[in-house]
């Protein structure tokens, strides 16, 4: 019986693995939302304990934030791109070509949250504006990016497809490349939602709102632009109304 | 007979192919499968899938007819039995522009050759390792080619081979 069941937990993962090799991505984001969950909750007790104080200590530097960001955040929203960029390569290159597009994707968003966090502490010592209240203004935008031409472009090009060479170094760029592509396209598609998150304090209410808004928009054919819409005007009226969200 | 459903990339080319009006070749490298295809080898033959990736062009290209290992120095269009499938262009330019509500990829189109290549292999005339593929445009019954006057140019982002 055990034979049996070992063989059978077998061919199941190997199924698994073949049929989703995008399986370990998940695992990244899963795990990524778990360790943002612990630092918020640390820090969260940290500012109970030393209540008033304006910092909130327990935060890793910006760019491991952001890095977490991005890969709780976005990976989830590029599943079918990797599906793709795995199933366009030999057997044996499937993950290492997943890997090569994902640090293609990441790229473009890295760049774009680190610059984005040095311009947000260069203006915080000119404006004081607690996070609430930006992350209002920068969902507001939001709502106003939404209707634009631009960032309607930006979507489409979300689902962008290259041709992936089989072997060598052309396949290893290929799939970096693509991973850029499709990057430097989310990041023009999400900027400000991914900025809302930087100037929320990395608050897990605009990470996980802005994730499902962002899903819900990139996985369907024919996004609902009205309850896309009506929830960033949600998330920008909470923001306003509920300072501590 | 699940798994064979997995498909597995056994080769690709590895550059871009300009389509002009004429009829032009390229080599597709083949590997041996090492995936779900390798499994379901010796119990059931797989199938086999050429699929034409990111077709691209501006205008409005005629059609192209694809054949798969034609002997060298001999005309595609005799022999029929090596016809793999037709490529229409219709909406290739709108499918390569981002502007016009896709995401400029291109057409993409997937032709099931397994008889194809079960004929070749009875006459010991597959190659394991490599196959050609040849495109040849599509012409009216009165034999003038189906686009302009001036053959739009396509571009065929990749020709790769599948099992499954």
């Amino acid at each position: 019986m055990s034979r049996q069941g070992t063989s059978f937990q077998t061919t199941g993962w190997k199924r698994l693995n073949w049929e989703h090799p995008e399986w370990w991505t998940i695992t990244l984001s899963i795990a990524a939302w778990v360790t943002i969950m612990i630092q918020s909750l640390i820090a969260a007790q940290s500012l109970h304990v030393h209540s008033g104080h304006a910092m909130t200590p327990g935060l890793p530097a910006p760019s491991v934030s952001s890095l977490l960001m991005i890969v709780a955040m976005m990976f989830p929203m590029v599943l079918d791109s990797i599906r793709t960029v795995a199933a366009r390569n030999l057997w044996r290159r499937r993950h290492r070509a997943i890997l090569e597009f994902l640090a293609g994707y990441t790229a473009p968003w890295m760049l774009f949250c680190i610059a984005a966090s040095l311009a947000i502490a260069a203006l915080q010592t000119q404006v004081e504006l607690p996070p609430a209240q930006a992350a209002a203004l920068a969902f507001g935008a939001a709502l106003v990016w939404q209707l634009t031409p631009a960032k309607r472009l930006a979507v489409l090009t979300c689902h962008r497809t290259i041709p992936i060479a089989a072997t060598g170094w052309r396949a290893d760029r290929d799939c970096f490349r693509s991973g850029w592509i499709v990057g430097s396209s989310c990041v023009a598609s999400c900027w400000v939602l991914m900025l809302a998150c930087i100037l929320s304090d990395h608050s897990l209410p605009a990470m996980f709102s802005a994730t499902v808004i962002g899903w819900m928009e990139r996985n369907r054919i024919r996004p609902n632009h009205r309850l896309v819409c009506s929830a960033l005007l949600l998330l920008a009226a909470v923001y306003v109304t509920i300072p501590y969200v | 007979m699940e798994s064979s459903r997995t498909p597995e990339m056994v080769g690709a080319t590895d550059q871009p192919l300009t389509l002009t009006g004429e009829s032009a070749s390229t080599i597709v490298p083949v590997s041996r499968p090492t995936g779900p295809a390798a499994v379901t080898e010796s119990a059931a033959r797989p199938r086999v899938f050429l699929n034409i990736e990111n077709i691209t062009s501006k205008g409005q290209p005629g059609g192209y007819h694809v054949y798969v290992n034609v002997p060298p120095g001999e005309k595609p269009e005799d022999h029929q039995e090596l016809f793999a499938g037709v490529l229409p262009m219709f909406g290739v330019a709108e499918s390569s522009d981002p502007a016009q509500g896709h995401s400029g990829s291109g057409l993409h189109y997937s032709l099931d050759i397994t008889n194809i290549v079960q004929l070749l292999e009875s006459k010991n005339a597959w190659d394991p390792n490599a196959m050609k593929v040849t495109f040849v445009p599509r012409r009216t019954p009165a034999g003038a080619r189906e686009s302009a006057a001036v053959p739009e140019p396509v571009q065929v982002g990749r020709v790769s081979l599948y099992y499954s």
